[in-house]
């Protein structure tokens, strides 16, 4: 039993029966093998809670509007019905957790037992290994901070640039808390220093043996080597794209202190979410396993409440096919992990087996199931989860499909049911959260004035009008020309006839429809390109390098 | 609204969607959509989202993923609204996301007046009642701290430090009010006079009035509420109902009773008459009646009704007749009215009618009775 909530279950004006309950229920996921943070109850009036959640959790944030939309959407759906807030909890230790005094008990103990879950999470999971602790209370400094500046410059000075930084925050190395950081690396190569000696790969010995084994051949290739790569250094820089823009602009970039102080709180705040997002369906998924695991086999429910605790469940987690809800999509992907190691559906042997009937029935009574729930909460993200746990027969029981526009009719149809494609598209959606991979490319870009950042393309454009503005965001930060190279895609559907080189209509003579015979096919053009922003102007240039590099490799981009 | 925090950063939001929301208003009035509404005192507007621009992708391929039955080239969902097809506006909306953002009753009614150039309602100033009301219009010498006048004291305390040779500009630090300095606000009364107004919704719940109907009365009655409401200090509202006969009720029977009975309409007529008789003294009141059906009546009752009529529209400022989706075969009130008031038994400057079919008509309803007022 923990000190904080034991005292916290006093002021926080938790009902009674609630209060009663708590430690019980807390009691039974430890019990169960859940290692959550302390805890620290608050509860409140619909109001405040849709107050916290416009802060995300975080009521000490620096002002924004943004919160003031997020409430507004809020208060408006809980006061028309359309939405409940039902808990709200951060990544904190001790991990606050509030809830909804107006919300039935039977609600709010499954709130308890979900944010619980997130707290073991948190606690456990390899992403949030390196995340600040201790986040209410940095977050409240840079909320004093702000409004410091705020006072100081002025509300509009201050907000544009606040603004500005948070278009471009996701500009962050997700995985830099587990590096040592590029520029405290010992020896670092400066900005401006690069090295002058010559230094050569050269293989120590006796004089005589000098010009058989260190050939000037030898030498002579690695001097142009060299002399390629400090060419490269001086246009260059850094001399190998980089993941952390911000982090590079922070060093490198002159600006006003304020400036700098702002964007790195906002950049600190960045990376603090970035666990957050990319585990999105297996934190969410965790909780509401063991919420529906504790409310459904230990009884608190009773008889009115586990219909209460139905309708929760339902009403957070949708139908059975509500796939694009990360709490559905998650729960059922631990479900079947859980029944696969509990009945030893795995491994080379279940792989192999063609038998449908013994598959069917398939039972070893290994019971390794909450073993392994455990391990992959504790060493998986989305993107590997899904990787690696969305098999062929889950995709097949929870019928996932892929769809596609299709323009003669304009809706949108079922295209296919195929494992592979589905699943590379699932994929898709939760690499880097869904977002993007930018690299910070040049530094130096066009005689060391400009800033050219690199989308790393995967099938995927980027959305044309956000680059616009995005650049536009990015230019108010380091206040000269900025860059992006992607490559643009062009789909052009075609409807193409079978045998229309004969100029026939195929199939007239059999009176047999042209329909039959057509069938369509897109042709995906790919376009290399660059977005420029100088300060007054936004241009897009063919990136004719790029292309010729491309075309001379011979295998399209 | 709780938090400072949230209040301020609510207030920011709200101040820069605001010509957002007053030019959606309009588009709203214009077209004569319905307008949601929470509560008593907000009415809401879908506005877009304002999302920050980031580096996101985009989707040129327009396909996706879902989960659930049927076979391969069912539909799943509809596409994306064609350019030239529609309200016009479409292609500009794809897949926007709105938050419905509450607007105080007061901004969308003055907006209302504004689009539909709603004429001012003109109180009858004959009341007899007069309530003192309180303006701080005055400067006392003592007060209470939080009434304290800044700029008078401020004048007063460099005045003083000028006479008594003591006024440096450079250095202002020694300015400061002594008690003599002090000025505060204050108030005095005025008599004006009391100006109310009741408001008197007469409708029919025979059978045939469905739900339908019923809706668009409810629009109807809340406008005219809303309006009537910003002229005086205070506003009652009437409900009655009838079949063959009438009485009065509260808004929730007003809205949701229906009846089996027949129609006769002169019967909420006589009732209104006796409730002003006896409760609302012409001289003090201002009476709006506004009865509406659709317009079915037991054909003997027509000539009593207009009797009634020619009664009430001695004592009310509007009497609006309203007829809702009615059908024309039996439809006869409104008609037998409208040659009352060609005759010249009806005064048209007290006695209108209306018509309204579907939700767009309201508005212009609204502006046809609301005119008759201002005269």
């Amino acid at each position: 039993m923990s000190v904080v909530w034991e005292s916290n279950l006093l002021s926080s004006g938790v009902s009674p029966e609630l209060a009663e309950l708590i430690p019980e229920v807390i009691d039974i996921c430890k019990k169960e093998g859940l290692d959550p943070f302390d805890l620290a109850i608050e509860e409140y009036n619909a109001d405040e809670i849709a107050e916290i959640a416009a802060y995300g959790g975080f009521p000490v944030r620096y002002p924004h509007f943004s919160f003031g939309q997020s409430y507004e959407s809020l208060y408006h759906q809980y006061h028309t019905g359309q939405g409940k807030i039902y808990e709200m909890v951060v990544n904190n230790d001790p991990t606050y957790m509030y809830l909804q005094r107006n919300n039935p008990l039977v609600d709010n103990l499954t709130v308890v037992a979900h944010a619980l879950a997130h707290s073991d999470f948190f606690k456990n999971n390899i992403m949030f290994k390196h995340t600040n602790r201790n986040m209410m209370n940095v977050l409240a400094n840079h909320g004093q901070k702000i409004r410091k500046y705020i006072d100081l410059y002025g509300y509009n000075t201050v907000m544009d640039f606040v603004d500005a930084c948070l278009s471009v925050d996701d500009l962050v190395d997700p995985s830099s808390s587990w590096k040592v950081s590029y520029l405290n690396r010992p020896n670092k190569v400066q900005f401006d220093e690069l090295p002058e000696v010559e230094q050569l790969d050269t293989i120590n010995v006796p004089d005589y043996m000098e010009s058989f084994v260190n050939t000037d051949e030898y030498k002579e290739h690695q001097r142009e080597t060299n002399r390629k790569r400090s060419k490269h250094a001086r246009k260059t820089f850094p001399s190998k794209p980089h993941r952390d823009v911000l982090l590079f602009i922070l060093k490198y970039i002159p600006m006003e202190q304020w400036k700098q102080n702002i964007l790195s709180m906002i950049r600190d705040e960045s990376i603090y979410f970035q666990p957050q997002m990319s585990t999105k369906v297996m934190n969410e998924g965790w909780a509401s396993y063991w919420d529906s695991y504790i409310m459904t086999t230990k009884g608190y429910a009773g008889d009115a409440g586990i219909f209460n605790y139905a309708k929760h469940h339902a009403g957070v987690l949708g139908g059975k096919n509500n796939m694009g809800n990360p709490y559905k999509l998650g729960v059922s992907l631990f479900n079947d992990i859980k029944k696969r190691w509990d009945r030893g559906m795995h491994g080379r042997e279940w792989d192999m087996c063609e038998d449908m009937d013994k598959k069917r029935t398939w039972n070893t009574k290994a019971m390794k199931g909450t073993d392994k729930i455990f391990e992959v909460r504790e060493l998986y993200n989305d993107y590997t989860f899904i990787n690696e746990f969305f098999t062929r027969d889950f995709c097949e029981k929870y019928e996932f499909f892929e769809y596609k526009l299709d323009k003669d009719k304009n809706e949108y149809v079922i295209e296919s049911r195929n494992h592979a494609a589905i699943k590379k598209k699932l994929l898709k959606r939760h690499e880097n959260g869904g977002r993007p991979i930018i690299y910070l490319e040049n530094m130096k870009y066009k005689g060391g004035t400009e800033v050219l950042l690199r989308h790393q393309f995967d099938e995927l454009p980027l959305d044309s009008d956000y680059v616009k503005m995005t650049l536009k965001m990015l230019n108010r930060i380091v206040d000269r020309p900025v860059n992006i190279k992607t490559i643009d895609v062009e789909v052009i559907q075609s409807t193409q006839y079978l045998n229309s080189k004969s100029g026939r209509q195929p199939g007239a003579f059999f009176g047999i429809t042209q329909e039959f015979f057509s069938q369509t096919s897109d042709e995906v053009k790919y376009t290399p390109v660059i977005y420029r922003y100088d300060g007054s102007r936004f241009t897009r240039m063919k990136d004719e390098r790029s292309a010729r590099e491309a075309s001379q490799a011979g295998d399209g981009i | 609204m709780s938090g400072r925090r949230i209040r301020e950063d609510h207030k920011r939001y709200h101040d820069i969607i605001r010509d957002k929301v007053k030019h959606k208003l309009r588009d709203h009035i214009k077209n004569g959509r319905k307008i949601e509404r929470r509560g008593k005192d907000y009415v809401v507007v879908d506005i877009p989202v304002i999302d920050l621009p980031r580096f996101k992708h985009g989707d040129p391929y327009e396909e996706g993923i879902g989960a659930g039955g049927g076979e391969l080239g069912d539909k799943v969902k509809d596409g994306p609204d064609q350019p030239g097809d529609g309200n016009g506006q479409a292609g500009s909306d794809k897949g926007e996301h709105t938050v419905g953002v509450g607007v105080p009753l007061d901004m969308y009614v003055d907006i209302l007046g504004e689009e539909l150039s709603l004429p001012k309602l003109k109180p009858k100033s004959t009341s007899e009642i007069i309530r003192p009301k309180i303006k701080y219009d005055k400067i006392a010498k003592v007060g209470n701290n939080s009434l304290i006048h800044k700029k008078r004291t401020l004048k007063n305390v460099i005045r003083r430090s000028i006479a008594s040779d003591e006024y440096n500009p450079d250095d202002i630090s020694n300015l400061y009010p002594v008690p003599e300095d002090k000025e505060y606000r204050s108030w005095s009364e005025k008599d004006t006079p009391d100006v109310n107004a009741v408001i008197f919704f007469m409708q029919d719940i025979s059978a045939s009035m469905d739900a339908s109907k019923r809706e668009l009365v409810r629009e109807l009655c809340w406008y005219l509420e809303c309006w009537i409401r910003k002229f005086y200090d205070q506003t009652d509202i009437k409900y009655m109902v009838h079949d063959v006969e009438a009485s009065e009720v509260d808004s929730e029977k007003f809205y949701n009773y229906t009846s089996g009975g027949g129609t006769k309409i002169s019967s909420v007529f006589e009732l209104a008459t006796d409730t002003i008789d006896s409760s609302y003294p012409v001289e003090e009141w201002n009476i709006y009646c506004f009865y509406l059906s659709d317009g079915e009546n037991w054909g003997s009752d027509n000539s009593l009704c207009i009797n009634y009529l020619k009664k009430l529209q001695d004592v009310c400022n509007v009497i609006g007749i309203t007829e809702v989706k009615a059908q024309r075969d039996w439809a006869e009130f409104v008609l037998r009215v409208d040659e009352a008031i060609d005759d010249g038994v009806l005064d048209r400057k007290t006695v209108t009618t209306g018509t309204v079919n579907a939700h767009r008509d309201i508005l212009s309803v609204l502006k046809e009775f609301l005119t008759i007022g201002a005269r």
